[in-house]
Parts: C-alpha cells; sequence; structure tokens
C-alpha cells in the first residue's frame, strides 16, 4: 500500500471521527452551543442602544474575546494541519528507512496524533507565552492612577470651587490603598515607551529570529513555520496586550476604586448625611430665577454637609461608574459636587439618574 | 418601566436636577429646562395622600416657582399669562404654600408683565389702577413672608430693585418698572412700599 494512500484513509477517519464528535456535541449540548454561538454573533455586532457602561464594558470584552476565539481556532486549524503534513512527512522517511510495508504504515498511524498534538500545542505555547508577555504590559499600562485631593485642578482651571467655610485639609482621608504598583507602572510605562522608540527596529529582527528558531525546532522551517509562528507571536502579543489593558481599565480599576472607597473612613458617612440633606434647598444649589443677575435668597450649607462634601474631593463621576455605585451613592456624589459648586460634575450624576443623555 | 422611568417620577429628584442643569451653564439650558417642566407634571399628577406630605409640598412650591420663573423669562413659552395661571393655583388653593414669599414676588411680576402689556394697548385703561394694588400687595406679602423666615429686613427688596429701578440700558428685566413710576406719580402705597 502507498503511504499517501494510508495517509489520505487516516485523514478521513480522522475527519470522520471529527464529524461524528461535532455531530455528538451538537445533540447533547446544543442549547449551550447555540447560546455560544449568538454570544459570538452578538460579540462581533454589538448594539449600542440602550448605552450602559457596564453593557458596553462587556461587549468590549465579548468582542475581543471572540477574536480571540478566531484567531486560536484558526491557529489550532493551521496546527492539525501542520501536524498531519508533518507525519506525511516522517512516514516518507519510515518508508525510505524501513522500505515500506506495515512497520513504516503503524509507525505513522500511530505517530499522528502525538503529531497533531505537538503541532497544536507547540502554537499555543508560543501564542500563550506571546500573550502574558504583552498581559502583563498591557496590565502595567492599565493600572489606574489616583488624583489625590491636593493634585485637583484650582478653580481657574475648571477645578472644584470650595463651598464657604470649606477647609480643603478636610479632604485628607486618613488611609489610602498602597500606590507602589501605580508608582512602578508609571516609572515601567515611560522606560518601555522610551526602549521601544530607540529599539524598535532591533526587537522586531529579534521576534522574527526567535520566529525563526521556533519554527526549526518544532516544524524543521517546514508548512509555512516560520511566518506562522511570527505571526502567532505578533498576534497574541497583541491580544494579550489589549485583554489585559481593558481588563485592569474596566474592572480590575473599579474594584481598586472600590475598595478605596471602602478604606475611607468618612465616605460612608458622609453618603449618609448627603442623602439625608434637604432636598430642595439654596444651600444646595440655587433655584430657578426670573432674574439672570443673582439668587433670589441665598442660604448656607450646615458645617456637617460641607465636611460630607469635602470627602468626595478627587472622586470623579467615572470613580463612581467604576466602582459599580448605586443610585443612591451617584445622587450623594452629586449632591457632594454641588454643595462645592461643581455644578457641571454634579449634572453628570443626574443625567444618569434620570437616565438622560449627555448634552 | 426602566429604573430610569421610575426614578423620574419623584419630584423632589426633578426639581433639585433641573437647579442643578440650570446652574450648570448655557450647555445644561436645554435640560434644565425640560427636567423643569417634567417636575412641574410630576407635582402636578401627586396623590391626595402625596400633597399632605411637607417634603411633597415643598417640592410643589418650587417646582411652580421654577416653572413660573422659566416663563416669566421666556424661557419657556406660555409668558405671564401662563406664569399668572400655574401661581394662581398654587397661592390661591393652599393653605400657606408660600413661606419665604417667593411665589407672591413672582406672581407680582407676573402682574406687572400684565401691566405693560395693558398700559401699551391703552395708558388710561381703569384696571391698571387695580393691577398696581394686586402687585402691592403680592409684593408687601412677599416681603413680610421672607422677613419672617430669614429675619433680614429689606432683603428681598434690595435684591430685587432691579425689577423696578433697572440700570440705565436695562430692560430686560424691568417688570415692574412702569407699575412703580405710575404709582410713585400717583402717590400710592405701592411707591412707597418699593422705595
Amino acid at each position: 500500500m502507498d503511504t499517501g494512500f494510508a495517509l489520505a484513509i487516516l485523514a478521513v477517519i480522522l475527519i470522520a471521527a471529527v464529524v461524528v464528535a461535532l455531530g455528538v456535541a451538537v445533540v447533547n449540548f446544543r442549547t449551550a452551543i447555540a447560546a455560544a454561538f449568538c454570544n459570538l454573533c452578538a460579540a462581533l455586532r454589538p448594539s449600542f442602544e440602550g448605552f450602559t457602561p457596564e453593557r458596553a464594558t462587556t461587549q468590549t470584552l465579548n468582542l475581543l474575546t471572540a477574536a480571540m476565539a478566531i484567531f486560536a481556532a484558526v491557529l489550532i486549524a493551521w496546527g492539525v494541519g501542520a501536524g498531519v503534513m508533518r507525519t506525511a512527512w516522517l512516514s516518507q522517511l519510515f518508508k525510505n528507512e524501513l522500505g515500506g510495508g506495515s512497520a513504516a504504515y503503524l509507525r505513522s498511524l500511530y505517530l499522528l496524533p502525538f503529531e497533531i498534538v505537538r503541532a497544536v500545542g507547540g502554537v499555543l505555547a508560543i501564542g500563550l507565552a506571546a500573550g502574558l508577555v504583552g498581559a502583563i504590559v498591557g496590565f502595567i499600562f492599565g493600572i489606574p492612577s489616583q488624583v489625590s485631593a491636593s493634585a485637583t485642578p484650582p478653580a481657574e482651571a475648571g477645578g472644584t470651587v470650595p463651598a464657604r467655610g470649606a477647609d480643603p485639609r478636610q479632604a485628607a482621608n486618613a488611609w489610602r490603598l498602597s500606590t507602589n504598583l501605580t508608582q512602578v507602572s508609571d516609572w515601567l510605562t515611560k522606560v518601555i515607551i522610551g526602549v521601544s522608540l530607540v529599539e524598535a527596529k532591533a526587537a522586531l529582527i529579534e521576534l522574527l529570529n526567535d520566529a525563526h528558531a521556533a519554527a526549526g525546532y518544532l516544524f524543521d522551517y517546514r508548512h509555512g513555520s516560520p511566518a506562522v509562528l511570527a505571526a502567532v507571536m505578533i498576534g497574541c502579543a497583541v491580544f494579550g496586550f489589549l485583554y489585559a489593558y481593558l481588563y485592569t481599565e474596566l474592572i480590575i480599576s473599579r474594584l481598586i476604586v472600590a475598595v478605596d472607597r471602602g478604606l475611607q473612613p468618612g465616605l460612608a458617612a458622609a453618603a449618609l448625611t448627603l442623602k439625608n440633606m434637604a432636598t430642595i434647598t439654596e444651600a444646595l444649589v440655587p433655584r430657578i430665577s426670573r432674574s439672570a443677575r443673582a439668587a433670589e435668597v441665598s442660604e448656607q450649607p450646615a458645617a456637617d454637609e460641607v465636611k460630607a462634601a469635602l470627602q468626595y474631593i478627587g472622586i470623579s463621576f467615572a470613580d463612581m461608574l467604576r466602582a459599580g455605585a448605586t443610585p443612591d451613592e451617584i445622587r450623594s456624589w452629586a449632591r457632594a459636587k454641588a454643595l462645592l459648586n461643581d455644578y457641571q460634575a454634579a449634572a453628570q450624576g443626574y443625567i444618569r439618574l434620570l437616565g438622560m443623555q449627555q448634552p | 418601566m426602566s429604573d430610569a422611568g421610575l426614578v423620574a417620577k419623584d419630584p423632589e429628584l426633578l426639581v433639585e436636577a433641573a437647579r442643578v442643569f440650570n446652574a450648570a451653564g448655557r450647555e445644561y439650558r436645554t435640560a434644565a429646562e425640560l427636567v423643569a417642566e417634567m417636575a412641574l407634571k410630576a407635582v402636578q399628577n401627586l396623590s391626595s395622600d402625596d400633597k399632605k406630605d411637607p417634603k411633597k409640598q415643598k417640592a410643589r412650591r418650587a417646582a411652580y416657582g421654577d416653572a413660573a420663573a422659566l416663563r416669566l423669562s421666556g424661557r419657556v413659552p406660555g409668558g405671564y399669562q401662563a406664569a399668572l395661571g400655574l401661581l394662581n393655583a398654587i397661592i390661591d388653593t393652599e393653605k400657606d404654600p408660600d413661606p419665604d414669599g417667593r411665589l407672591h414676588l413672582l406672581r407680582a411680576l407676573a402682574k406687572g408683565q400684565s401691566y405693560k402689556d395693558l398700559r401699551s394697548k391703552d395708558p388710561h385703561d381703569p384696571q391698571l389702577k387695580d393691577l398696581r394694588d394686586q402687585i402691592h400687595d403680592d409684593l408687601a406679602a412677599a416681603f413680610q413672608r421672607h422677613y419672617d423666615l430669614f429675619k433680614e429686613k429689606d432683603q428681598m427688596k434690595k435684591a430685587n430693585r432691579h425689577f423696578w429701578q433697572p440700570e440705565p440700558g436695562q430692560v430686560d428685566e424691568d417688570d415692574l418698572k412702569l407699575a412703580y413710576e405710575d404709582a410713585k406719580a400717583n402717590n400710592e402705597a405701592l411707591a412707597t412700599l418699593l422705595d
């Protein structure tokens, strides 16, 4: 029997086995498969009706995950093909070595699954390694930096105007999350950007050399492996970077803000004070007047209300959204901003509470 | 109904939001007018039980006052007629609806605009004297209520003097100027009150 014919039969058997396995999977897990397919389609065609940050975050990560799944599927398909092709090449070697016969065919048959696993595993291992490198860089780039109360811009530059009688020192908090990682992130980000600008060409050549070497180890430079492995390393690094960056920005930063807020001893009490303050008072915001000149009356906020509002200095609306704030928490934040005369910031909170669109 | 729809029925939140949008600058003016109208509708639809709730009463006064102010300043259509309709509906039908005098002041301004309109058509219309008396009564009530609440004499009069004594060239808010000048010419109580 000819080696090529035997391998063709093996390939048919393999394809038949895959088809049967897929058929069994479809029958047994059709609901889950349909849901996964729907999720994939939804991710590739995201809808932005009824926009909310939570939904947009989910859609963004779904889209990226779908792209990564498609990329991984292409790599696996190429790995299977490369494994089969390498088995064909090996069987030719065995035929020359063993002089044909059933021993050569059996050896080829025996090696086929291992070659496929070797090829797919090798490609995925390289992809995972490149993805991890990209993810570390993405994580470092994505760590949120903290704006301290002293770092808020002055009123002339669009910052908040403290309410009358307010002492800005009251905004200082007793406890803060460790910023060591943030500082390392800032430093590394600058270093990476600086080094990348200078060494970009050398780094690309080094990456192509590594891909070439890996192609030699895994596939003896056959089946287009130098090009494919270079694409695997670049593609997976980019995916790893994007995923880690977005995950850090959209999800981990929320956790950091939430934990940071939990560490601030006065914030819960401040939220309660602001929640319980009189709703319709000129101390919070001037009434709508017939005159464009001056407020009809002016009331002063209570000292504890000013103190509560100061707890919110340095907490932006984006921080509240990242922390998954409830409507009550958003209202307390918006009232704090209004008490500090930062009505534009406060308006963002009320727009959110009323389900309106930002003008 | 969405959460946003449920929240939007809360008149206190609507009044608060409208005022914040109004204070937030030109960019949010339309939002302020829209939400103030939503607040007005919300307080007009309060149940009889809700109307007894002091918080809701406060929201009702605020929403009516804001809506009247928007009409008097021309930001919302309807002019002084619509503003008078709103203010009469709350001042004349509720027990103590105006603790700080704001609604009476706004009604005096609405009647001042009505006075200007009537006088431009017929300077000798006999209704003008009646209107001046009504303006006097509303302003006296407004000043007294404001003083009773804040204990600051003449504060409201000083803050609103430009309505009857506008600075030269500033005619967009002179709602009470003609009524004041006519009252002064006739030595009426309105002139004494405003001097």
